[in-house]
């Protein structure tokens, strides 16, 4: 792991936090990344570590990757994704007043927002946007769509920008890449069918929710059944997310109960959930504080020093250091 | 494979809106099915070798080799190549033409 933006140390922990055992490890490095990703957030959490009160603004890059011109989704579009989502990790949605009683104590405003980057990497002014037409009739989950040279747009810098791509993906809605990844390939990638909530967006995929579930993993939140087929044994490393069998589809009926987790239930309404997009509509204070687990290391460089200052203050340097 | 793999070998992809009692339906891959955030994938090769299309935890479908036998009831055997994980077995429900339903076994 890297010394984060603002001269800290490497916050490596020697805790015992399991990787879970269905990450994609395929490279020694980014499996190494990621235990020291997981210790650093179970020693933050153990220690209590200070929550961030100030709201962090990620620069976002839309790479729009298109052959056909029904795909090349409008600025219009884009922005209302945008919009989606700051009121999503703001708990802002309007739909928020669905949640069922017993889970808003659970709701959390995570005070992140989003914005269209305003400066390329070259220090130009910028849209935010990159167009590229393509050969490419469609894109799988290989991380083609990321490189020019496969037909895709190339990232921008992984630490100044999330990435954010938008093509004919088929047949996934979206994909991501977890914090510690390689910095070419990180960021998200949502179908056009899938992105904002007008244009080409179709129901029930309609509402700009599948962003907000990459980009919930882009901020190394986990699915809420624990990735571990339909059992009961998996965990998001997350206490105030209910454990649940497998992933929810559709747009539920509360209660729905699995793996003993009555009288309430599975939590289907979390973005971090399978549901339709207009059946989910919260981020949990779990959830946040592991994002802000993120935000404090792999993604620090998004987040001022001051800031990011007060997310260590206090913190012992036992746990800040191997 | 023998005669009662007939039916079986394919592109499959689970309806998930057709399951009843417990069984998975699935359609060929190709199959008019509504959109979803997943949908399990299983390619039953002809010359006995599969791929699982698993769901990933960064919502991509990392994909699973190994060999597949038609053992009686019939039921299907999936022994894959990694061989720290452990072999599958399920019951082969209805086997038709466009239609394949299956159920897992302990």
């Amino acid at each position: 792991m890297s010394t984060p933006e603002g001269g800290r140390p490497a916050h490596h922990w020697c805790g015992t936090m399991p990787v879970h055992h269905q990450m994609i490890a395929t490279r020694p490095d980014y499996a190494i990344a990621r235990a020291a990703i997981e210790n650093t957030t179970f020693a933050r959490r153990n220690a209590r570590a200070p929550r961030r009160r100030e709201v962090v603004t990620i620069p976002v890059v839309v790479h729009v990757v298109y052959q056909q011109e029904a795909h090349n989704v409008s600025d219009e579009q884009i922005a209302s994704q945008i919009t989606v989502l700051n009121q999503d990790f703001r708990a802002a949605n309007p739909d928020v007043s669905q949640v069922p009683a017993p889970f808003r104590p659970a709701v959390a405003d995570t005070l992140i927002e989003f914005a269209l980057a305003g400066t390329d990497p070259a220090g130009q002014p910028t849209s935010g946007i990159v167009r590229r037409r393509t050969g490419q009739a469609q894109f799988g989950d290989d991380d083609a769509v990321k490189f020019s040279s496969r037909g895709g747009s190339d990232a921008w810098p992984a630490d100044r920008y999330l990435n954010l791509w938008v093509c004919n993906l088929v047949p996934w809605l979206g994909y991501a890449q977890f914090p510690g990844g390689p910095a070419e390939t990180d960021g998200v990638v949502v179908a056009y069918h899938a992105f904002g909530n007008t244009g080409t967006a179709t129901a029930p995929f309609n509402l700009g929710r599948t962003a907000t579930h990459e980009i919930g993993h882009w901020l190394n939140l986990r699915h809420i059944w624990g990735d571990d087929g339909d059992a009961c044994s998996g965990d998001d490393f997350v206490a105030d997310t209910p454990n649940a069998a497998g992933p929810n589809f559709g747009a539920p009926t509360f209660p729905s109960v699995t793996c003993g987790n009555g009288p309430n239930g599975d939590m289907f309404m979390n973005f971090m959930d399978y549901t339709d997009d207009r059946a989910m509509f919260m981020f949990t204070n779990g959830q946040s504080e592991r994002m802000d687990a993120a935000l404090s290391q792999v993604r620090a460089s998004f987040v001022a020093k001051k800031v990011l200052d007060g997310m260590w203050a206090g913190v012992a340097e036992s746990v800040m250091r191997t | 494979m023998n005669a009662t793999a007939a039916g079986l070998p394919g592109d499959w992809v689970h309806a998930r809106e057709e399951d009843t009692g417990g069984a998975k339906v699935y359609r060929p891959w190709g199959h008019p099915l509504p959109p979803s955030r997943w949908r399990h994938r299983i390619e039953l090769r002809p010359d006995g070798s599969y791929v699982d299309h698993r769901l990933g935890a960064d919502d991509r479908s990392p994909r699973a080799r190994g060999h597949w036998t038609v053992e009686p009831g019939p039921r299907i055997r999936l022994r894959p190549d990694d061989q720290g994980e452990p072999a599958r077995t399920l019951e082969v429900v209805a086997a038709e033409p466009g239609r394949l339903v299956l159920k897992d076994l302990p």
